[in-house]
């Protein structure tokens, strides 16, 4: 269970009221409410995976997207993954490793709002999957941004498989690791 | 007035550890993570708004032609900020339109937002970096709003690095600047 202390903060009028209707519209207590966004803020304000954010309607990259043919997005998804996504996951740290790979994937998805994550594995096995819902080109993108991800820097080969709301890459660890 | 939370710990941990290596309070860091929840948060979720690398956006807007990129703004303007401007203000006026413009542009992080007025001459400028067809996109956004919701004619300036749209209005439809 997790253990939690009592604290006192001074708020503005507006916001502790605001926060009480978010509370009773949501059926939750203001202490579950406001620890959600502190979590939120304190994880996610310092990340390395949210330096170079901005924020943007999802409905945007959807109709941007569908601009690109599935192999160029596909491509997008591979230069973002080298350029973007492995030099925030490496911030800090001279070796990749998958604990750190997954942990900045699946930060990215719970606080960037684009796609949920989901990573199983057994008897050597990893299996990663993306969830989103804007559209196949996306999927395409995600799969090619995994694949550097695992592929060139953690050498080992992946398999891809891809549709209109799911991305999943699988590959095998090397015995030793 | 003041709000006593219960906190997880390891979240009350992580708003001591960013206070001290901000050399603010926990109460200022707190504050300003929860009005961002009251007045941005919720309604972006709302609005599907999602969290991406202004880089790989950019590449993005690169397949647009700038009439595309003008079209993407209206529709953006007109299935995104419109409902947003409803949801927040309960109706879109002049007043409600600017007022949203400046919190989109400071939790949104992509532009700008500048409002100057001399009698019933109204300006209002958005200053960003993303390039002409970024331009074109605001624009159409304020054209739909702008125009096309509240009736007002206006004279557009558009350049690489903003949009400034001119117009009269009498002093009671707008807020002090």
């Amino acid at each position: 269970m997790k253990q939690s202390r009592a604290r006192t903060f001074r708020l503005e009028a507006d916001v502790d009221e605001a926060i009480a209707r978010l509370a009773m519209e949501d059926r939750a207590s203001v202490s579950q409410i406001a620890n959600r966004a502190l979590k939120k803020y304190v994880e996610w304000d310092r990340a390395p995976t949210n330096r170079g954010l901005i924020s943007v309607p999802s409905m945007l990259l959807v109709r941007l997207m569908a601009e690109l043919n599935e192999e160029r997005a596909h491509e997008l998804g591979r230069w973002a993954g080298k350029e973007l996504f492995l030099p925030n996951i490496m911030a800090g740290y001279p070796t990749m490793s998958l604990e750190r790979a997954e942990k900045s994937i699946r930060m990215l998805g719970t606080y960037g709002g684009r796609f949920t994550f989901d990573h199983a594995s057994e008897g050597g096995k990893h299996v990663f999957t993306i969830g989103q819902k804007m559209g196949r080109n996306w999927s395409a993108y995600y799969a090619g941004a995994l694949e550097v991800i695992f592929e060139r820097f953690l050498g080992r080969a992946t398999r891809k498989t891809f549709s209109e709301n799911m991305c999943v890459v699988e590959f095998r660890a090397r015995p030793s690791s | 007035m003041t709000r006593t939370l219960r906190l997880d710990d390891d979240v009350d941990a992580a708003l001591e550890k960013m206070a001290g290596e901000r050399g603010e309070s926990v109460n200022s860091i707190a504050g300003r993570a929860l009005r961002r929840l009251v007045e941005w948060d919720r309604l972006a979720e709302n609005a599907g708004v999602v969290g991406i690398s202004s880089v790989t956006l950019g590449r993005l807007m690169d397949s647009q032609t700038p009439e595309q990129a003008g079209a993407l703004g209206e529709l953006v303007g007109k299935e995104v900020w419109k409902p947003i401007i409803i949801s927040k203000y309960g109706e879109v006026s002049l007043d409600s339109v600017l007022k949203s413009i400046e919190l989109i542009a400071r939790y949104m992080g992509r532009f700008d937002f500048i409002y100057s007025t001399e009698g019933s001459k109204k300006v209002v400028t958005i200053r960003h970096s993303g390039g002409i067809k970024w331009s074109r996109f605001y624009l159409g956004a304020a054209t739909l709003l702008f125009s096309q919701v509240i009736g007002l004619s206006f004279n557009p300036t558009t350049t690489e690095e903003l949009v400034s749209i001119e117009f009269d209005a009498p002093e009671s439809a707008t807020r002090d600047a």
